[in-house]
């Protein structure tokens, strides 16, 4: 993860309400730090969330 | 940071032959006359960057190229610039485009090349080393006048975008976006999830609730209509449908109908139709019931009416028409007739007596005042002869006085000449005594005497005369009165007995009683007449009324009679009438029996009916519910989909915890940020001074936007929101502080800026002010200035350390900038 990302990933992970949920939060910057760009973290983070509930959801 | 030393262009809107500049380390300015091709270079620089010009753009650019050179031999557009960071790192830009043909339209894609200390580089990697976005660009390095005005005059929610990017917000931006867009992505799924999994749910559950209710109602069936289990079958139906028509049919026979019934095939759909068709016979032929017991229920009640007036009427009048009561109508009229003209007589006759006896009443109450009055005085003055004998001796009184009064004449007559007598002789001496005397004397004294007594003795007689002429005129008054009450008294009687003789012959009887003692017998005798006339009228009254009773009595007779027979058809009357109607009632009690006792086939229709529809009903639902039972979703499906609902919903938790927090992470950032911003910010604005009394410029954010607050910094509490109280020269000079505060805040690798006509609308001091800006800007970032104002130009000469400047004279087609 970027220096950046690193800093910004920690201070809002402390601000999480359920500690728990840092582990989606770890998985998130992972993807943004992959992102040459805001516009390409942008669109990894919503891929990336979206086949997660995808995965949940599967056939319904 | 890159800062741009070289800048080539050609082929490029107005500019033809190519135009090389070398630019300052610190400031270049370019200064020259409006149309010369200074705001080219500007846009130049920004085309070369970013391959596009978005205020060059929009319908009219779509069908004229506006950036390409219309007179370059080749229609090649040729940008380049050279960029060096303090690394010593070069990096060349070039940007090339062709004219558009004629017959294209819209925008035509330009070609970049970026070379990196001489190595090529793609424009992913070129745009990262830069750093820098087009909005940051416009933000933070080209500052042109209509940019910062919109971005001045936006409203404070649209200064949000902007703001985010330049306070360095983009990342928490972009993280916010995403996650907003998948906490929507997921809540929608999380609906469908927890919608499709409580459908299931629930439908599974209604399902096995309406079999465990069917086998309920089973139970309830079997011991509400005491059928067996066996019989739920449509073959139980199909017998009991028998049994219906059967029934439907002797009650139709009973009320002489007609009916259509059968059930022709053996399964449900029929016999759902064969049950509809029979509860509408049967409560049609109910109806039919209903309506022929209410229609003999009148008719019975009428015939019952008729004939108990009948029997009433028929007794009691006892006559057999209308004629025989006129008949007596007429007499008892005929009566009437005579009794009112007797009472007439009698009235008329009544009225003259009492007016005769009045009159004669009132000429013998004046004849016996007349008799009072003459005997009243006959008594004081004497009778009619007493009275003449008076005025007789009074006249012979009178008479006498008379002729004693001629005496005294003739006496006095007599004197009167013996004293003239003896005046004339005049003795001196008496001729008794002889004595001498005054004759004079004498004779005057004897005149005096002489009068003295015939006066006195004249006027007694006078008096005498007088008073026996009074009372001859008072006793001829009394005689005169006399004989006219006496001519009035034989007036009276003349009339009393012209009154008496008009009674008697309006009477016709003489009577020798006194009239008036008569009269009151005949007035008291023709009341008692008149009482008895009366008496006899009232009785005739009374028997026409009773006579009219009867007529209205007949008629009713004759009205009812006539109905009867209509309602019999019969032309009988009297008794056999009556026997007649208390027969037909006799009838219609019977059929009325008769109807009545289809009830209870009705009843038994019915009651089959119920249990009819309640096994087609059972036997429909439990042909339902065997179906849905087959086809409900299995509990393992309903778990699985219940285990995804949770997961979406944990999910969802999540990521709105995230999102939560990220927006928690960017409002204690760009607290920051502002707090940064404002020290630029502060720095610029006091060395621009664009208000003489709000010296502090402060950027505010809050859940509505960001607002630019101008205070005082001796008076906090006095301050504007700056568009409310600037002027738009003040609002420039907000909008350079902003701006450069921002170029230096805002963190990206361009470290160059490029300020087109910044001066505009700006006077003397402010032009000053603004090259002083300038001045402290260079020391930080590379600046290129366009102007055509020279005072400005001036301004920064003075201002700034060594600038370099490009004077342009003038512009032709063929070159463009002449320099």
């Amino acid at each position: 993860m970027k220096e950046q990302h690193t800093s910004l990933c920690k201070g809002i992970m402390e601000k999480l309400k359920n500690q728990e949920h840092s582990q989606i939060l770890m998985e998130i910057f992972e993807v943004m730090s992959e992102a040459s760009d805001v516009n390409e973290a942008s669109t990894r983070i919503k891929d990336m969330l979206l086949k997660k509930i995808d995965q949940i959801v599967g056939e319904m | 940071m890159f800062k741009v030393s070289e800048l080539y262009i050609e082929g490029f809107r107005g500019i033809n032959q190519g135009l090389p500049l070398s630019l300052g380390d610190h400031v270049t300015l370019i200064v020259g006359p409006r149309g010369t091709g200074k705001t080219t270079v500007c846009q130049g620089i920004e085309y070369c960057l970013f391959g596009k010009i978005p205020l060059l753009s929009g319908p009219e650019f779509a069908r004229e190229d506006g950036l390409a050179s219309s007179y370059h031999r080749t229609g090649k557009v040729l940008l380049k610039m050279l960029l060096q960071d303090e690394n010593g790192r070069i990096l060349e830009i070039i940007r090339e485009a062709e004219r558009r043909k004629k017959t294209e339209f819209g925008s035509k894609k330009s070609k970049l090349s970026c070379k990196l200390m001489g190595t090529l580089i793609g424009e992913g990697e070129f745009s990262k080393l830069l750093g820098l976005s087009m909005e940051d660009y416009y933000v933070t390095s080209y500052l042109r006048q209509e940019t910062l005005r919109d971005f001045i005059n936006a409203k404070p929610e649209e200064r949000g975008d902007y703001f985010s990017k330049l306070l360095g917000l983009e990342w928490h931006e972009a993280l916010l976006t995403a996650l907003d867009s998948a906490v929507k992505d997921v809540k929608q799924k999380t609906k469908i999830a927890e919608k499709r999994w409580s459908e299931r749910s629930e439908r599974r559950q209604r399902v096995l609730q309406l079999a465990e209710d069917l086998e309920r109602d089973k139970e309830d069936i079997l011991k509400d209509t005491g059928i067996s289990t066996e019989n739920l079958t449509i073959d139980y139906l199909v017998d009991l449908s028998r049994t219906i028509v059967e029934g439907v049919s002797n009650v139709a026979k009973t009320l002489n109908e007609t009916f259509e019934l059968e059930l022709s095939e053996r399964n449900l759909q029929e016999i759902y139709r064969f049950e509809e068709k029979a509860r509408q016979e049967t409560g049609r032929l109910r109806s039919i019931k209903e309506t022929q017991i209410l229609g003999l229920k009148d008719k019975r009640n009428k015939l019952n009416n008729l004939k108990l007036r009948y029997n009433e009427l028929y007794p009691e009048l006892g006559i057999s028409s209308l004629e025989e009561l006129g008949e007596a109508k007429s007499k008892l009229q005929a009566d009437l007739e005579t009794v009112e003209k007797d009472l007439e007589t009698k009235r008329q006759q009544t009225n003259f007596i009492e007016k005769k006896r009045i009159a004669i009443e009132a000429t013998t109450k004046t004849l016996e005042q007349i008799h009072s009055e003459l005997h009243t005085i006959e008594n004081q003055f004497g009778v009619k002869e007493i009275i003449e004998k008076r005025i007789k001796d009074l006249e012979k009184l009178i008479n006498e006085k008379e002729i004693e009064r001629e005496k005294y004449d003739a006496y006095d007559k007599l004197i009167t000449d013996g004293l003239v007598y003896l005046e004339m002789s005049l003795s001196s001496l008496c001729p008794i005594c002889v004595r001498p005397i005054d004759p004079l004397a004498i004779i005057e004294n004897l005149k005096t005497k002489s009068q003295e007594l015939k006066v006195k003795e004249i006027t007694r007689l006078e008096s005498e005369i007088k008073g026996a002429r009074t009372g001859i005129n008072e006793q001829k008054g009394l005689l005169s009165q006399i004989t006219d009450w006496n001519r009035r008294a034989e007036e009276l009687d003349h009339q009393l007995g012209r009154l008496r003789k008009e009674v008697e012959t309006q009477l016709g009887k003489l009577t020798t009683e006194p009239i008036l003692s008569f009269l009151t017998k005949e007035i008291e005798n023709g009341e008692e007449v008149r009482e008895s006339l009366e008496e006899k009228r009232t009785e005739v009254k009374d028997k026409l009324k009773e006579i009219e009773e009867v007529k209205k009595k007949f008629e009713e007779l004759t009205t009812v009679e006539q109905q009867a027979q209509t309602m019999l058809s019969t032309k009988a009357r009297g008794y056999d009438l009556i026997n007649g109607l208390d027969e037909k009632i006799r009838e219609i009690d019977g059929r009325n029996k008769e109807i009545a006792e289809i009830e209870s086939d009705l009843s038994k229709i019915e009651s089959s009916l119920k249990r009819f529809s309640r096994v087609i009903i059972f036997l429909t639902r439990e042909s339902q519910i065997k179906k849905a039972l087959g086809e409900i979703p299995s509990e393992e499906e309903v778990k699985e989909l219940e285990g995804k609902y949770l997961k979406l919903v944990e999910l969802e938790d999540t990521l709105a915890d995230i999102f939560q927090a990220t927006m928690n992470d960017r409002d204690a950032f760009l607290q920051r940020q502002l707090t940064k911003l404002e020290t630029a910010l502060g720095t610029y604005y006091a060395i621009l001074k664009p208000h003489v009394h709000f010296d502090n410029l402060q950027i505010i954010h809050d859940a509505q936007g960001y607002w630019l607050k101008a205070s005082s910094k001796t008076d906090p509490a006095y301050y504007t929101y700056v568009r409310p109280k600037f002027s738009t020269a003040q609002l420039n000079m907000v909008a350079i502080s902003l701006f450069f505060s921002m170029a230096e805040n805002v963190p990206h690798n361009f470290g160059f800026i490029v300020l087109d006509d910044p001066s505009q609308s700006l006077d003397n001091d402010g032009k000053k002010l603004l090259a002083k800006a300038i001045a402290q800007m260079s020391s930080k970032k590379q600046l290129l200035i366009a102007t055509q104002d020279e005072i400005f130009a001036n301004e920064i000469k003075a201002a700034c350390i060594d600038p370099k400047v490009y004077e342009i004279k003038s512009w032709n087609q063929q070159r463009g900038p002449i320099i």
